[in-house]
């Protein structure tokens, strides 16, 4: 039997390079665009579901609710265009792996454990530009690959069957490789080309908790706190970026057995990383997220094959290069399916999404696949 | 069931690791609002050789003569209609003997000498004269060969004249024309007396000034000369021809002025090369990124040499810097540039270094040294004098066109 750790670990070395979630114009700014923290069933949902979902890493409390070890993962595809400034781009694709998790319990203790590897946040684009300097036709072009990775370790203690808690330390990483070129369309002139690599570091802290007062009524509160984000080129010069606190609270009710609404909302304090990025022409914003979704399912609670899922997101941007906030809708469409003697479940999301502001306008789908499996009984 | 997991897992494995290596994200920057901030600069500068980097100039040069001597190398020039530098050629052609071949393993005794043929292979000739003539002289052939232009000088009059090439007007660089005459054997009346060899000499004689530029034995096409017999085989006589390379061949050239003081020589016989040392300053050696280098020489007097005629000169960096002595790298073609200069200009002498500082940029260990030299090194008489750090106005220059690092919008 393939040892669970192990099996996180493959996942991780699959795809160093592609732990990253969407992609965007608006994270060619700032320290990139805000990872997702849900599952593809939250994000179904519109988000709505991140603070309640365990295969989300929101709110620690939720690592109380693994019992089995499981393991899961979320691969994202992104088909996206923007126009910006008289520039139009489309035909955009990439693909991820935003989220790999895995819990499961400690013995027959109420304690549990969560250990995660999320987008915080992802700055890939590859930009070509043409200008004419010194009247010498030339062509730029600017690369950047990477992100900030967040590392999370989650404890979860189930006090009762309406309560659990939960506290995580986390660890933001990651690397981008950048590459600045130049050519010229005088051949007397060499190729211009500069390849840097920046190393982020952070720590961060999160407690949570879940209440649950009745079967058909859940409450769910989360916060963090981030220290700055220290970045470090290869020739050594660093900087710091002051990193968002984060506070987080949801509902859901469950109006029958087996249609369920739910509304996550989340506030992050980015400005603070305005004094910090001021230099760069950057403006940083304090951000609401508010999503909503409906589930109607087949059977009572969690169960049943394919769940219709519906979701609606307001989400404000942080970064922007003027001093108009951003912000983005998402309207979704999903469904899952349990296998294997419901030890594995397959969950499908399709996202359509559109930004807005400071003379960019995005628009685009998202098409996710994730899975968690439990694979001891 | 256990299977079936596993193969759930396996297949999701491998669908997404294959998906996340698919993406396409190259598109027009929208800039500068949406683009990294910070942008690519582009700095050109010039910076005179006397500037102080440190407590030292930029640019230390110091030029060299003797290094290669026009009796070894590949081309010998031949000048005269009354240039203001003129050079003769000579040819010492191996001996003949007093048999010749029959067939590839027969010698025969050489009965009778009709003539001999002389071929020329051609380089170049002065592209502004037609009807070109290149005047063959006989020489002593026991005459010291190592004897300058005016020691020499007797054996180029009148009297000497045994024949006459013509040069034909559409010499092309790119292929090898071969021009010859024939000589009577009776232009050399000690040639059975003496030791069967023959010593020519090369001039252009009459009122317009020109030059012709031959190749030697050293670039394996030099001259060749055909002695046309009748030898005997098998009590009967068949005609043959005898063929002789050059043992030794070159030209002899007339002293040019001397240089101005502490002026830079470049080219010329023997060959004269001049070394420069660069000590770009550290921000931009160090810290930037150079696209473009231009190292820039003023002549201090109008380049010397054939009327019309054109050579290249090349740059080269060092593998190490100890002097006159120093050796040249050869790692690959890309560190050898080179620029053409016309005889009689005095204009600026541009040499394109991109590529050389390029290299010392990825290597900071090497020595920042190149060396200026004639790609063909004395195979003409002319040679290139210009300014060093002393001649003020006319002091070398580096034009350096660079990108500072960019930030990466932090």
């Amino acid at each position: 039997m393939m040892k669970p750790f192990a099996l996180l670990g493959l996942l991780i070395v699959l795809s160093p390079s592609a732990l990253a979630a969407q992609n965007s114009i608006f994270g060619i700014r700032g320290i990139g665009f805000p990872g997702r923290v849900g599952g593809v069933r939250s994000i179904a949902l519109g988000g709505g579901s991140e603070i309640f979902d365990r295969a989300s890493v929101l709110n620690p409390a939720l690592a109380a609710l693994f019992g089995q070890v499981t393991v899961g993962a979320v691969s994202g595809t992104t088909f996206r265009n923007y126009t910006a400034a008289g520039t139009d781009a489309s035909g955009l694709r990439e693909t991820r792996f935003p989220l790999i998790f895995l819990g499961g319990g400690f013995g027959r203790s109420s304690f549990s454990y969560q250990v995660s590897v999320a987008t915080f946040a992802e700055q890939t684009f590859d930009l070509e530009t043409a200008d004419t300097i010194m009247g010498l036709a030339v062509e730029d072009r600017r690369i950047a690959d990477g992100g900030v990775v967040d590392i999370r370790a989650a404890i979860g203690w189930r006090g009762s069957v309406k309560l659990a808690m939960g506290a995580a330390v986390h660890r933001l990483g990651g690397s981008s490789r950048f590459t600045a070129t130049r050519t010229f369309d005088n051949q007397d002139f060499q190729t211009f080309r500069q390849r840097d690599n920046l190393s982020s570091s952070g720590t961060s802290f999160s407690a949570g908790v879940l209440w649950l007062p009745n079967a058909s009524l859940r409450f769910g509160f989360a916060a963090r706190v981030n220290s700055s984000l220290t970045s470090e080129l290869e020739d050594g010069s660093s900087s710091k970026v002051a990193m968002p606190v984060s506070l987080a609270g949801g509902v859901l009710l469950g109006v029958t057995p087996q249609i369920r609404i739910m509304t996550t909302t989340r506030w992050r304090s980015w400005s603070r990383a305005q004094e910090d990025l001021v230099g760069t022409g950057t403006w940083a914003f304090d951000t609401w997220e508010v999503g909503s979704g409906l589930e109607i399912t087949s059977e009572p609670g969690d169960g049943g094959k394919f769940p219709l899922r519906l979701g609606v997101r307001y989400a404000q941007l942080p970064f922007s290069p003027s001093d108009v906030r951003p912000r983005e809708w998402n309207f979704s469409v999903g469904t899952g399916a349990p296998f294997a003697g419901n030890r594995a479940v397959i969950n499908v999301a399709l996202e359509r999404f559109q930004r807005d502001g400071a003379g960019a306008t995005e628009r685009g789908w998202y098409l996710a696949v994730g899975f968690t499996i439990t694979p001891v009984q | 069931m256990q299977r079936g997991i596993r193969f759930a897992l396996l297949g999701g494995l491998a669908a997404g690791a294959v998906l996340s290596c698919d993406q396409s994200i190259t598109a027009p920057g929208a800039c500068p609002d949406f683009c990294p901030s910070g942008e690519i600069q582009l700095i050109d500068t010039v910076l005179v050789g006397t500037m102080l980097v440190g407590l030292d100039s930029m640019l230390e040069l110091e030029s060299f003569r003797g290094y290669v001597e026009p009796r070894v190398t590949t081309a010998m020039q031949v000048v005269g209609g009354g240039a203001a530098v003129e050079s003769h050629g000579l040819i010492w052609f191996r001996p003949f003997g007093d048999s010749a071949a029959i067939d590839s393993v027969t010698l025969g005794p050489v009965v009778r000498q009709d003539s001999f043929e002389l071929s020329l292979v051609i380089l170049n000739q002065s592209p502004d004269v037609t009807g070109l003539e290149i005047t063959v002289h006989r020489i002593s052939p026991s005459v010291d060969r190592e004897g300058d232009f005016a020691a020499l000088a007797p054996f180029f009059e009148d009297s000497t004249i045994v024949g006459v090439v013509a040069v034909p007007d559409d010499i092309s660089e790119d292929t090898v024309s071969t021009i010859s005459t024939i000589l009577p054997i009776d232009a050399f009346p000690e040639f059975e007396a003496g030791d069967r060899q023959i010593a020519l000499g090369l001039s252009i004689r009459g009122g317009t000034p020109a030059f012709a530029s031959l190749n030697t034995r050293e670039s394996a096409l030099g001259a060749l000369l055909t002695r046309f017999v009748l030898v005997e085989a098998d009590g009967d006589s068949v005609e043959r021809t005898d063929i002789r390379s050059p043992e030794f061949d070159g030209f002899v050239d007339t002293d040019l002025p001397s240089p101005l003081a502490g002026s830079l020589l470049i080219g010329g016989t023997p060959s004269s090369r001049t070394f420069v040392r660069i000590a770009l300053p550290p921000f931009i050696m160090d810290s930037s990124n150079i696209v473009r280098a231009h190292l820039l020489f003023v002549p201090v007097e109008p380049v010397l040499g054939a009327p019309s005629d054109t050579f290249e000169i090349v740059a080269e960096a060092l593998g190490a810097d100890f002097g006159a002595k120093s050796p040249i790298l050869s790692l690959a073609d890309s560190l050898l540039v080179g620029v053409e200069v016309g005889v009689g200009t005095t204009d600026t002498v541009v040499i394109d270094i991109s590529t050389i500082v390029a290299f010392w940029q990825a290597t900071p260990d090497q020595v920042r040294t190149l060396v200026l030299r004639f790609l063909d090194e004395a195979g003409s008489v002319a040679e290139l004098r210009v300014g060093s750090t002393r001649f003020l106005g006319s002091e070398p220059t580096i034009r350096v066109t660079y990108i500072p690092p960019f930030s990466f919008g932090r």
